[in-house]
């Protein structure tokens, strides 16, 4: 069954571009679910897509949920290398907050992918978060947070920060018209960051630290 | 219980009627013939009534469920004095409702892919739903003014039931029955923003 946490954080060079046959395999892998979604995209398919044979594939990937689990360990480690390098840079704990949310929503919204299956198979995805299977991607987030937030929070605070802000982006990840019943797009960076300003920095950065 | 010439209360039946199917087989193996069992309504006027058939079915009758769900969770906040007790309680309810909807959790073991499928297109009906229930407290705040400067209220109510429905499905770190720490949930993350 695909999970969506990945064992341990990533390092920077595990999450750079990755050249190997394995790498290429899984670039074929996006293209075609880009193409035509996760239900449609057959390991032939993704051989085909990574100009290599089935065989090889089977080298790599024991099946469809091994590759798919793979494809979802290296995309988290590449969202998480992103997020991380836009907090790096942050001047302030408002900054820091906002510009990993927003650069969270971004990277996500550069995976074609991943557009076309909350698009057009969003009932592939959510099921992964949803219920205990999200409890698991924010206990997740709560550890990089503690990770990368402790320039301006303390631990208990930084815990709380990746944890909310995991909801925010996964709870704003498609934006809702309400005049419709379906979700239409996916979410803007800016206004997540706005959202992060407006409505998650207050409360967090007014949490007593607690020094002995 | 008034007689087929409704149309209203004739979907109503059908959707109670696909509700203890799916209770007694499940929601994968209900069939239209079940219903039509149940029901006592012919496989024709189902299918005037859904003619998406039994997905349809099925996904009003998950539909129809939530919100009598929100409808006894209004019910149950709604004269709470302000919006942090109403959130605050809101959250509990809610929570321990899910929790003990003895059908829910039987679905969630037997065939979760299934529902989690189907609640992804109802979330989209569910979160403007639980904003515009809250949309009137946040005016009450504000006419008292207990909301911060610049709160747009629609955004503020957007962002909450948002983050509300996050919270009852996977509560994460948060213990809901833990009265100091739901005061710290609501106080910070939900309305640090937002009230005064």
């Amino acid at each position: 069954m695909v999970t969506l946490t990945p064992a341990g954080l990533p390092s920077a060079a595990a999450a750079a571009r990755d050249d190997s046959v394995a790498g290429r395999i899984l670039d074929g892998a996006l293209a075609c679910i880009g193409r035509v979604g996760i239900t449609k995209t057959t390991f032939d398919d993704v051989a085909r897509d990574a100009g290599c044979s089935r065989a090889t594939l089977y080298r790599y990937f024991a099946g469809r949920p091994a590759l798919l689990q793979a494809l979802v360990d290296r995309e988290a480690r590449r969202l998480e290398a992103a997020v991380r390098s836009a907090v790096a840079s942050a001047a302030s704990l408002t900054d820091a907050l906002a510009s990993a949310a927003g650069s969270a929503v971004e990277h996500l919204e550069s995976i074609d992918a991943l557009r076309f299956v909350l698009e057009h198979e969003p009932d592939t995805v959510m099921p992964f978060l949803a219920f205990e299977r999200a409890d698991a991607v924010f206990a997740v987030a709560a550890a990089f947070g503690v990770d990368v937030l402790a320039p301006w929070l303390e631990p208990d605070a930084a815990a709380r920060a990746g944890e909310w802000l995991a909801r925010l982006v996964t709870a704003y990840l498609v934006s809702l018209d309400d005049t419709e019943a379906a979700p239409t797009s996916l979410a803007d960076p800016d206004a997540v960051r706005s959202l992060v300003a407006d409505f998650v920095v207050p409360g967090l950065a007014g949490i007593p630290t607690h020094k002995g | 219980m008034t007689s087929g010439g409704d149309p209203l209360s004739a979907r109503d039946r059908l959707l109670a009627a696909t509700y203890a199917c799916v209770a007694r087989y499940g929601l994968g193996k209900t069939t239209i013939e079940d219903v039509v069992k149940e029901s006592g309504v012919s496989r024709a006027s189902i299918y005037r009534h859904f003619p998406g058939g039994r997905d349809e079915l099925v996904r009003e009758t998950v539909g129809w469920e939530i919100a009598h769900f929100l409808t006894r969770l209004g019910d149950h906040v709604r004269d709470e004095p302000d919006l942090t007790m109403l959130v605050a309680e809101g959250l509990r309810f809610a929570r321990r409702s899910m929790l003990s909807h003895e059908l829910l959790q039987k679905i969630l073991e037997t065939e979760p892919e299934r529902l989690l499928g189907l609640l992804t297109t109802e979330s989209a009906r569910t979160v403007p739903f639980i904003a515009a229930f809250l949309y009137p407290y946040l005016e009450r705040e504000r006419a008292s003014g207990r909301l911060q400067a610049g709160v747009d209220v629609a955004r503020a109510a957007d962002y909450l039931a948002r983050m509300i429905l996050s919270l009852i499905g996977s509560p994460g770190r948060w213990d809901f029955e833990a009265p100091e720490m739901l005061e710290e949930l609501v106080r910070r993350e939900l309305l640090g923003g937002i009230v005064a």
